[in-house]
């Protein structure tokens, strides 16, 4: 009983590391551009593959608060990349990169579904 | 049960309490502004100005920032971040780190919390980039603080989130 206390309230601290990671991780990649003084693409390229990198290590490499910060913050940080894009890009370039979202989540969600089959045989 | 509402109630005192210390305490030590009276001085300085005539306008504004009022309110400014950012900075890293690895989850998510919030105290401060500290920007001290923090509570979660694999 005392143990699963313990594992309840460690995930209360899993929530803030978190929330601490997708708020350092775009405070930061923000202060970096500032100081930077990034023009508008770069700040899109910068935002983007951060977002990238880290929706794909989030949902693919790490498990608990990690994976949570991580996915979490390289989706604030690709909403970011969005709002910096002022440029004009082919409609082209616009489906690749949305087909390779498409993928992350694809691949993502197959991942889970093995693992939750894992899980029913276990039991 | 009673043990766990304590720690509850102990992190949202830390929460609320930290925080706020360290902004009445910043603002003890920040230089006093009279932000009415400067509002006033501008609103008189620019009466019968328009925001429709750009041009006429803005050369307004380049003379409001060579008068005595403007520079020293922005000086004053200048020193109010630097305090907030001075105070705020090494303590949140701090708040971070220990919150990583306190003993209590509880109040070791108290204390990330309110490590956020003193980020959002620095954030909150008057972003502007011709205050110089020592020839530095302010901004690459933030930036400084925000990496160190960024760097702390990854390596924590990235153990964390190996000692959960090892344990499958």
């Amino acid at each position: 009983m005392d143990q699963k206390i313990g594992v309840d309230q460690e995930n209360y601290r899993d929530f803030f590391l978190a929330v601490s990671i997708i708020v350092l991780l775009n405070k930061f990649l923000y202060g970096f551009a500032e100081s930077f003084y990034l023009s508008d693409v770069l700040k899109c390229i910068l935002f983007g593959s951060v977002s990238l990198v880290a929706l794909t290590l989030g949902l693919f490499k790490f498990h608990k608060s990690l994976k949570f910060g991580l996915a979490l913050g390289g989706i604030v940080a690709g909403h970011f990349a969005y709002e910096f894009y002022h440029f004009k890009l082919t409609d082209t370039f616009k489906f690749v990169v949305v087909m390779m979202l498409l993928m992350v989540l694809c691949f993502a969600l197959y991942k889970l579904y093995i693992s939750s089959q894992s899980t029913q045989k276990g039991k | 049960m009673k043990s766990n509402l304590q720690e509850i109630l102990i992190a949202i005192g830390l929460f609320l309490v930290i925080p706020t210390s360290v902004y009445l305490g910043c603002k003890l030590i920040s230089p006093a502004t009279n932000y009415k009276s400067y509002r006033n001085e501008r609103e008189a300085f620019f009466q019968g100005y328009s925001h429709k005539e750009k041009d006429e306008y803005a050369q307004r504004e380049n003379e409001w920032m060579q008068t005595g009022t403007f520079i020293e309110y922005q000086k004053k400014q200048c020193d109010i971040r630097i305090i907030k950012l001075l105070v705020a900075g090494p303590l949140s890293v701090i708040l971070f780190y220990v919150g990583s690895v306190f003993v209590l989850p509880i109040i070791g998510a108290g204390l990330l919390a309110t490590g956020l919030s003193l980020i959002s105290i620095i954030s909150w401060s008057n972003n502007d980039n011709l205050c110089l500290l020592y020839g530095i920007q302010h901004n690459w001290i933030e930036l400084a603080f925000s990496f160190l923090s960024l760097l702390i509570v990854l390596w924590y979660a990235y153990q964390r989130s190996e000692r959960k694999y090892s344990n499958n």
